[in-house]
């Protein structure tokens, strides 16, 4: 048994070794990189910090957002995007989980449509509702730090990342919902409950596991989000500027790309997401666990 | 409370869950549903506390229809089979969120909460998370959070099945002292005969969700209506012999290749009325048989079980096997010829058609 069982723990490491290897060997370059003046493959020809020197002042000019503000804008984006998918999804899931009506069938297979559906087709439908959106008074342009909800704001930018981050989220939170007792929900009614209350008080604190995996990967997505920005805003210049634009501006066609700045400008917007996943990893393991321990 | 079912149906698509039920459980009484796995007796139950809704039929609490009253005004308490305690809540915030719910005030409910929790024994165990108590104890949790809210009508369903055999034991006297003591209408849901016997104080036997039988214990176990509550109730189980009933010289036989039994002239002829065919089944239960080596129907000893306070012996006749209850000063060994005498006062006829008991006067 023993004997037959090592050399298959020892395959399994090197399968795992391998591919990580390799990627490890990425982030090893990108670390070195923003720290030295130039490189060859992974050795640096000479340490600086100067490739750091946008922390506190603009490299393009001040006609540009400044890193702060442009982090700022993501860090709302992301967080905007992630309540409101976590909360819409959590309801409508547990409507679908629990609930019978006409068209939850429908709707379940429209939702798992509309996740493989290639987001990128709509984007220019979507471009002319933002348009729209944003002759609207105050809630297209006119909110402070969101912009507002049109076309060229951070909150349009975040409603159209929910849009596509809701089927998914549906989905997942459908089974961390399926996983819960019908006797809990049933006791609790009985108890003298209302539906809402039985959702607040029984059923979320009970998946918490399942919600903190979906907002993790929320934040993550919208963290790291670059097409629907890029999409959606004025562009790199803007005051809606996010983070996966602002690196665009190192990379222009007239002038010399600076490799390590973009390094450096990539680690920055890596760290919170490598902190953030160092300490969730865990929780999002649930998220394709088939959200088993949301139950008891 | 009365609990009055009329013309009760539930369909779940085109399965008949439960089937034209009418029933009437009286105010303070301790009913038992009983039957087989998917009988129809969780959904009866179900539908009492207002989860279902029935698809045909009227749900009464006394004189009031309630089909569509939602179940949080039933004034009911449940007591689930998996207990469904919170998980997040201490036991006091479990046992104290019906009152929560009903916005009592919560000097009212700290006292209400620890006279049940006291009342069930679970007093010192108020801080405590679900997961940190025993199968036992999480019950009481559940029984007091059923009992705070003081319900006219409590349902448990299979409320003993999650706990060990000697927990049964005691739990099945305490829940029905406390029955008792509240007087409070109970209904509870089992497939285990022996808990619906001792606890209840009427038995509803479900089947494919029609009621077979609805009475006292003593009646469902002496006077079954038919084939089917006989041979659910009872361990070890009833025997059945196919017989044919003969009347000769005014004398009523029972016959078959292996036995023949005289009837009395009473049973006889009261079975004649009633069945259909001459071809019957004879129910007899292992206790009212006794076995002896001298005189009897012969038979053959197929193997011997001893149980401790007497022994089961199985013995065969012609191809069937017969289950006799004997004192456990009985020796016997397997092959040895013993003879069998019927306690013919006891014996059960049934038709094979229709399958219902011979002996019962026709409504």
């Amino acid at each position: 048994m023993r004997l037959r069982q090592k050399p298959r723990a020892a395959l399994a490491y090197l399968a795992l070794i391998v591919p990580s290897a390799l990627i490890l060997v990425g982030f090893l370059w990108l670390f070195i990189t923003s720290f030295s003046i130039r490189t060859e493959g992974l050795r640096s020809l000479g340490w600086t910090l100067s490739n750091w020197s946008f922390l506190w002042k603009s490299p393009f000019g001040p006609q540009y957002p400044s890193i702060w503000w442009v982090t700022l804008n993501t860090l709302v984006m992301s967080l905007i995007m992630t309540l409101i998918v976590v909360v819409v999804s959590s309801m409508t899931a547990y409507a679908l989980s629990r609930m019978k009506f006409t068209g939850r069938k429908s709707f379940l297979s429209l939702t798992l449509i509309l996740h493989a559906f290639p987001s990128v087709t709509l984007l220019i439908p979507i471009y002319f509702v933002l348009i729209w959106v944003s002759k609207i008074p105050v809630i297209g342009r006119g909110v402070p730090l969101l912009g507002g909800l049109g076309y060229n704001t951070i909150g349009g930018v975040a409603l159209v990342m929910v849009a596509f981050q809701l089927p998914f989220g549906i989905w997942v939170m459908k089974g961390f919902f399926d996983n819960i007792s019908w006797d809990m929900e049933r006791s609790a009614l009985i108890d003298g409950a209302s539906r809402f209350r039985v959702w607040w008080e029984i059923m979320m604190p009970n998946i918490k596991p399942g919600i903190a995996a979906l907002s993790i990967f929320s934040f993550i997505t919208g963290w790291n989000a670059y097409l629907i920005p890029l999409t959606f805003t004025a562009g790199r210049a803007g005051k809606s500027a996010v983070l996966s634009l602002y690196l665009q501006n190192f990379i222009s066609e007239s002038v010399m790309t600076e490799w390590n700045a973009v390094a450096a400008v990539g680690l920055f917007q890596l760290i919170p997401v490598v902190i953030f996943f160092l300490f969730t990893q865990q929780m999002l393991l649930n998220i394709y666990g088939g959200g088993k321990k949301g139950g008891v | 409370m009365k609990i009055i079912f009329k013309d009760l149906c539930k369909y779940f698509g085109r399965v008949k869950a439960v089937d034209n039920l009418n029933l009437e459980v009286g105010d303070g009484e301790f009913v038992a549903l009983l039957g087989p796995s998917g009988c129809g007796k969780t959904t009866i139950l179900l539908m009492i506390a207002g989860i279902y809704k029935p698809s045909k039929g009227f749900i009464y609490f006394d004189e009031r229809v309630i089909n569509d009253v939602s179940p949080k005004d039933r004034k009911i308490g449940m007591v689930f089979q998996s207990y469904a305690l919170y998980p997040h809540m201490t036991v006091l915030n479990n046992i104290a969120y019906p009152l929560k719910l009903k916005k009592v005030h919560r000097k009212e409910i700290k006292e209400r909460v620890q006279k049940v929790a006291d009342m069930m024994g679970i007093g010192e165990l108020l801080d405590r998370k679900p997961a940190q108590l025993s199968g036992g104890q999480q019950q009481r949790v559940a029984l007091a959070r059923a009992l705070i809210k003081e319900p006219e009508i409590l349902l448990l369903d299979e409320p003993l099945s999650n706990l060990d055999a000697r927990l049964r034991i005691m739990m099945r006297s305490e829940l029905k002292r406390l029955q008792k003591d509240l007087g409070i209408t109970t209904v509870f849901v089992t497939h285990d005969q022996l808990e619906a016997l001792t606890m209840a104080d009427k038995v509803a036997v479900v089947n494919s969700g029609c009621l077979q039988q609805f009475s006292g214990p003593d009646e469902l176990y002496n006077h079954p209506k038919n084939l089917f509550v006989a041979g659910f109730i009872g361990s070890p189980p009833i025997n059945f012999i196919s017989v044919s009933l003969q009347k000769s010289d005014g004398r009523f036989l029972l016959k078959n290749r292996y036995l023949q039994i005289e009837l009395a002239k009473k049973i006889g002829s009261k079975a004649e009325n009633n069945s259909t065919s001459s071809e019957i089944l004879l129910g007899i239960r292992p206790e009212h048989i006794t076995i002896n080596k001298k005189e009897g129907i012969e038979t053959e000893v197929y193997v011997v079980e001893p149980l401790g306070r007497d022994i089961l012996v199985s013995v065969k006749l012609g191809k069937s096997m017969i289950k006799v209850l004997a004192l456990p000063s009985f020796k016997a060994n397997m092959g040895d010829r013993v003879r069998l005498n019927f306690n013919l006062d006891k014996i059960m006829l049934f038709d094979k058609k229709s399958e219902k008991s011979l002996l019962l006067d026709k409504d």
